[in-house]
């Protein structure tokens, strides 16, 4: 569908009223000689005082319906084309924990027990694909860590990684810390930008020589933010006081959720602090259509200029 | 600066051309009485009849020339270019299909596509294999050492099943640009092997396709590459490859994208106005 950049211009259109009426006449180009009174009797033939004959300029048509074109081209048509991506500017790393107890069925769905990390392939894949204009990167991790997906703007292809990773790859213990670290070390070789660590896990640490608020620190030092989600049908105090310290050292935040709901609202807060791209504001190729009234108004000029000639 | 369509320049010439036509021309005829009188007054009384003959040329038609450049250059699109290109998410990637299928070596294609990664470290790029069937390796990224990490342990003993559907590998990555909405992509399928005996598919996108294959096998894929609307490379071939998506890629932000310049068009279809509304003057005789 055509659309138009400045649809202001069509309030343009009757300038040329103005210009008739305003701007200073021309001298005839030609006239013809007649006798003295052979001109009075042509005047009053015509109705006009003696005075001057004003005529409309020769070519009025083409002078209109260039003026016409003229003013479509400046109204700027286009079509839209593919939508462009504009980034946040936000490298967001979310780290999952795939440790054995993440095959707990402390869930529900309905009325289905289902395993912690279905719901987390539901909710956090959704979250993920949605992040649109955020370079997005997945860590897995258990008694190990790993890069799974690198940063990418195809979070739909993190979402689909993020259905296919299974529990136990990297181990059956959690260790933050070393999440955390590989977290540090892919982002502190990316350029300067607003540094996110999404972790998700559902218990205390308990393995790794590199303690979660260790490499917490690090990451401050890194400018990444750190939030933590606990996710269990029960999250232990002591472990939630870990998890926290852990977000509090970065300038991040601590979320608590023990079922579905609670998750999807978790990443409903995060969506709301670190929101990403808005729709509204999405850039779009521009299939540029000015060319043609540009043309048209090209060739009514030619015309004028033909009928001016006299030819 | 740059322009959006050049080539429209060249409409400066044979305008210039009729211009000087209309020009010379129009001198003779505004000697001739306008309109009708041309037929009404005998050609031989037309210098006696007629007045006003030496009062210059016409500043009409000068007007006109002058519209009709301005015009001109406004249909050339010309822009005042950012010092920064566009940095757009989905602009542009290349999804790199590597054929694991075992008819070759693959140690030559690995380097090709390692330089190719290389050389273009700042386009987006993804890692398919195919035998008989095609896998995500990579997503679309820019993480150069986390590609080659990749690459570099791709072998054809890896692949779950044996065969060979370079097709499926080929759909397999216009879909791929497709999910995350590349407006300029490019999929090459590397391949140290025969071309397949199954037909080609025919692209269904506008993504471009580049086949690499070993310079010595070029004329034997010659038909595989026509028919799947892809160009044919060799090994060697890297700086064409990223030239090709270079340029696709610069002539999609020169005229489809409007946030990184200066659109100089609308400035001048502005001032063609002001002049055209010149052309709607009176004339008034006395």
């Amino acid at each position: 569908m055509i659309e138009f950049a400045r649809i202001w211009a069509f309030l343009l259109l009757p300038l040329p009223l103005l210009a008739w009426f305003l701007l200073p006449m021309l001298p005839a180009r030609a006239a013809v000689r007649v006798p003295a009174g052979v001109g009075h009797w042509l005047m009053a033939l015509s109705g006009s005082d003696g005075g001057a004959f004003v005529s409309l300029p020769r070519g009025l048509v083409p002078r209109v319906v260039g003026w016409l074109a003229l003013v479509v081209a400046l109204a700027g048509p286009h079509v839209r084309g593919d939508a462009l991506l504009a980034p946040t500017g936000r490298d967001l790393l979310v780290a999952v924990d795939l440790s054995a107890s993440m095959a707990n069925t402390d869930m529900r769905r309905g009325n289905d027990k289902v395993e912690r990390i279905d719901v987390v392939r539901d909710l956090l894949g959704a979250f993920v694909a949605d992040r649109t204009g955020d370079r997005v990167g997945l860590i897995t991790f258990a008694s190990d860590a790993y890069m799974i997906a690198p940063l990418t703007f195809d979070t739909s292809a993190v979402a689909r990684m993020l259905n296919e990773v299974a529990i136990g790859l990297p181990g059956r213990k959690t260790d933050l810390g070393r999440a955390i670290g590989l977290a540090v070390q892919v982002l502190r070789k990316e350029p300067p930008a607003d540094r996110l660590l999404v972790v998700l896990s559902d218990g205390e640490t308990n393995t790794g020589a590199l303690s979660a608020l260790d490499a917490a620190g690090l990451a401050a030092e890194t400018g990444i933010r750190v939030h933590v989600v606990g996710f269990a049908g029960v999250i232990e105090p002591e472990n939630a006081a870990a998890m926290r310290d852990v977000a509090a050292r970065t300038g991040g935040r601590y979320f608590a959720a023990t079922s579905p709901e609670t998750l999807g609202q978790v990443y409903a807060e995060i969506d709301r602090i670190a929101p990403a791209s808005v729709d509204a504001d999405q850039p779009h190729l521009i299939d540029d259509w000015a060319w043609a009234p540009l043309t048209l108004a090209l060739g009514m000029l030619l015309l004028v200029g033909w009928r001016e000639a006299g030819a | 600066m740059s322009f959006g369509l050049p080539i429209a320049l060249l409409l400066l010439l044979p305008l210039t051309a009729a211009g000087a036509l209309i020009w010379r021309h129009g001198d003779v005829a505004v000697a001739a009485l306008p309109g009708h009188w041309r037929r009404l007054v005998e050609p031989r009384l037309r210098a006696y009849l007629g007045r006003g003959i030496a009062e210059g040329r016409n500043p009409q038609l000068a007007l006109c020339l002058a519209v009709l450049a301005v015009l001109v250059v406004a249909l050339s699109r010309p822009a005042l270019d950012a010092a920064q290109a566009p940095d757009y998410g989905n602009l542009t990637g290349r999804v790199v299909v590597l054929d694991l299928s075992g008819a070759a070596n693959v140690t030559d294609e690995r380097l090709f596509v390692q330089r190719l990664i290389e050389e273009s470290p700042e386009v987006p790029t993804a890692l398919v294999a195919v035998a008989a069937d095609a896998f995500d390796v990579v997503p679309l990224t820019t993480d150069g050492s986390y590609l080659l990490r990749y690459l570099q342990v791709l072998e054809p003993e890896l692949m779950p099943r044996t065969g060979r559907a370079l097709n499926l590998g080929l759909a397999h990555a216009q879909s791929v640009l497709t999910a995350a909405g590349i407006v300029a992509g490019q999929v090459v399928l590397v391949s140290g092997g025969e071309p397949p005996r199954n037909s080609p598919i025919a692209p269904t996108m506008q993504a471009l396709r580049d086949i690499v294959v070993p310079e010595a096998r070029m004329p034997a894929w010659a038909d595989y590459a026509t028919a799947s609307g892809a160009r044919l490379d060799g090994l060697a071939d890297v700086p064409r490859i990223v030239a090709e998506l270079n340029e696709a890629v610069d002539a999609l932000t020169r005229t489809r994208t409007k946030d990184q310049r200066l659109d100089l068009t609308p400035w001048l279809i502005g001032l063609a106005m002001l002049l055209w509304l010149g052309l709607f003057r009176r004339r008034v005789a006395r």
